[in-house]
């Protein structure tokens, strides 16, 4: 057991709002941990302070034991921390292979090319559509091309801001193998989902944010069956 | 018993980029008061119909008629005005506006009615007479000639759109500041700020969890009773489709694979195949 990273009291706020309360996330190597929580819990502000996005933040971050809360955005990619971000952010003018040229920007070992392969072997839209504009591709489409440009940085650990978002029924349950498969590999996942149950079924450890403070928290499978959870975050009653 | 009404009807339209044809010889059509879903896989052409219905792009064949009118390649601005208004997938709001001021966006392409009166006049005088169409505003503005007093009645229009959807505390909030599902809400809100008789929404409840997108549904069937609405929606989330829709459309590229209630559809093996998969929907 190897604890790689670790968020210690962290607050967030935006000007008067307090975002995040005072929260610790413990994510261990090879695991995959998932947020979950109402529309403005604070789960893409979490994400966005682990990565340094958020500034206006107290507490301490620690990637393999050391202090990153106020390494530059560009330095924690290059260290290993990757995020697909909410909304997909894709550069609308550049082209699909550009965008994913990006996420491997500042890499200099010898596997981009076998990463490349790799996306293009998991989404064959993307192969077929490397010379259209990131913009005119669907949302769906997106999305697939925001997950295959993390993927693209080979990153130790994959922080997800709602993968699953626009995707068709089929291609949630690839994305969530996609997820299995780099967990296998040894990586890591920290995840943000509205897909609760998907998500929980398939973590290991997950923390439930109620208006910025974690409520609960537990196995993945043992949220899944809480009554409470099933009410408030799977829509059963 | 009352025919139904059929207030758009797209025929046989196409539509290409380059070598590939994004929409194929598709055809729907909508009833007045009708809620109908387009589902379909990921590029299937959903969000491509909602640009031509609305103007954005112009099909390479085909046509659409919207309460009698050809509407094919006219100004979205336009067909906004005579009665179609749409919220976009990818969120499109004002974001460094306040929420209200987001809504109040909304409200002044309805101020220009005047431009879309003059279209379906000059279309269908005895349809359309200039005296039948007055919306509440245009008499606001009539009987009040007085700028302070039109934008109190502009605000109070929009905080009541805003409760509709249950945004009334963000009102002050800038659009970027609201969390994600929220500013999904408000892009509806901004919609129905136009006076829209057809509702088109793309991927409504995206970024919902299962409770919140129970409680989108509701708020969505309270619009269209209080608004006499007419809605078309494309979503993904096949709970969220298949308890709020009467009729359903499913495209796969580009073209129509299946067409149906709910039940028919989740149980078309083409469907199942192409898009939903082996799990089951209430
Ligand atoms: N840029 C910002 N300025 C001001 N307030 C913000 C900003 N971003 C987020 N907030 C506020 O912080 C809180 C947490 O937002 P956050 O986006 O982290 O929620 P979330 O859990 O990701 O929600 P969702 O499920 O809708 O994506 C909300 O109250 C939101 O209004
Ligand atoms: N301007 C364009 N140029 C080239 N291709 C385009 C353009 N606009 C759309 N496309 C392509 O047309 C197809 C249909 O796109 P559309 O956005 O309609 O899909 P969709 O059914 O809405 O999918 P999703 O569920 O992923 O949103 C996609 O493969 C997309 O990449
Ligand atoms: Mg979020
Ligand atoms: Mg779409």
């Amino acid at each position: 057991m190897y604890e790689i990273l670790k968020v210690e009291s962290l607050k967030v706020h935006y000007g008067a709002i307090n975002a995040i309360k005072g929260i610790d996330l413990s994510v261990e190597k090879g695991k995959l941990v998932t947020l979950i929580g109402a529309n403005g819990a604070g789960k893409s502000s979490t994400l966005n302070a682990i990565m340094n996005i958020v500034t206006s933040k107290k507490g301490k971050i620690s990637y393999k034991g050391k202090d990153i809360t106020k390494t530059r955005t560009d330095e924690i990619v290059k260290n290993g921390i990757v995020l697909v971000p909410e909304g997909r952010k894709i550069f609308p003018n550049l082209t699909v292979q550009e965008n994913l040229m990006i996420g491997s920007f500042g890499r200099k070992d010898a596997d981009i090319k076998r990463d490349f392969d790799l996306v293009l072997g998991l989404f064959p839209r993307i192969k077929e559509r490397l010379k259209q504009a990131g913009g005119t591709l669907s949302g769906g489409e997106q999305q697939m091309l925001a997950i295959g440009r993390a993927l693209m940085g080979n990153p130790e650990i994959l922080l997800m801001d709602e993968p699953s978002l626009g995707l068709a029924p089929l291609l949630v349950k690839m994305v969530f193998d996609v997820i299995n498969k780099i967990k296998t590999e040894g990586k890591t996942i920290l995840l943000v989902e509205q897909n609760a149950s998907m998500a929980l079924a398939n973590s290991d450890y997950a923390y439930v944010l109620e208006t910025g403070k974690i409520v609960l928290e537990g196995n993945g499978k043992d949220l899944l069956v809480n009554a409470g959870i099933r009410h408030a975050y799977l829509g059963i009653n | 018993m009352k025919m139904a009404e059929n207030i758009l009807d797209m025929d046989k339209i196409t539509i290409k980029f380059g070598g590939l044809t994004a929409v194929d010889d598709f055809s729907m059509y909508i009833n007045k008061g009708e809620l109908v879903g387009l589902i379909g896989p990921n590029g299937a052409g959903k969000t491509t119909i909602f640009n031509i219905i609305t103007g954005i792009y112009k099909p390479t064949a085909g046509k659409i008629v919207f309460k009698g009118i050809d509407i094919t390649g006219l100004k979205p601005q336009l067909i906004n005005q005579i009665g179609i208004a749409r919220t976009f997938q990818n969120i499109r709001l004002f974001s460094d506006m306040t929420v209200l001021e987001n809504i109040m966006v909304g409200q002044h392409s309805y101020f220009t009615n005047r431009k879309a009166l003059n279209f379906l006049h000059t279309h269908d005088p005895k349809k359309y007479p200039k005296s039948l169409w007055r919306p509440w505003l245009f008499s606001a503005i009539l009987k009040t000639p007085d700028y302070v007093k039109i934008e109190k009645v502009m605000k109070a229009k929009a905080f009541d759109l805003l409760g509709k959807m249950e945004l009334q505390k963000y009102a002050d909030f800038k659009a970027s500041a609201l969390p994600y599902g929220q500013q999904r809400k408000l892009e509806i809100a901004r919609a129905l700020a136009t006076n829209p008789t057809l509702l088109i929404l793309d991927e409504p409840a995206a970024g919902m969890n299962p409770q919140e997108s129970q409680v989108l549904l509701e708020s969505i069937r309270k619009i269209m009773k209080d608004f006499s609405l007419t809605i078309l929606l494309i979503e993904h989330d096949m709970k969220f489709v298949m308890n709020i829709c009467e009729r359903i459309y499913v495209l796969d590229y580009g073209k129509l694979i299946s067409h149906g209630n709910p039940e028919a559809v989740q149980n078309d093996k083409k469907v199942i195949e192409a898009y939903l998969g082996d799990e089951v929907y209430v």
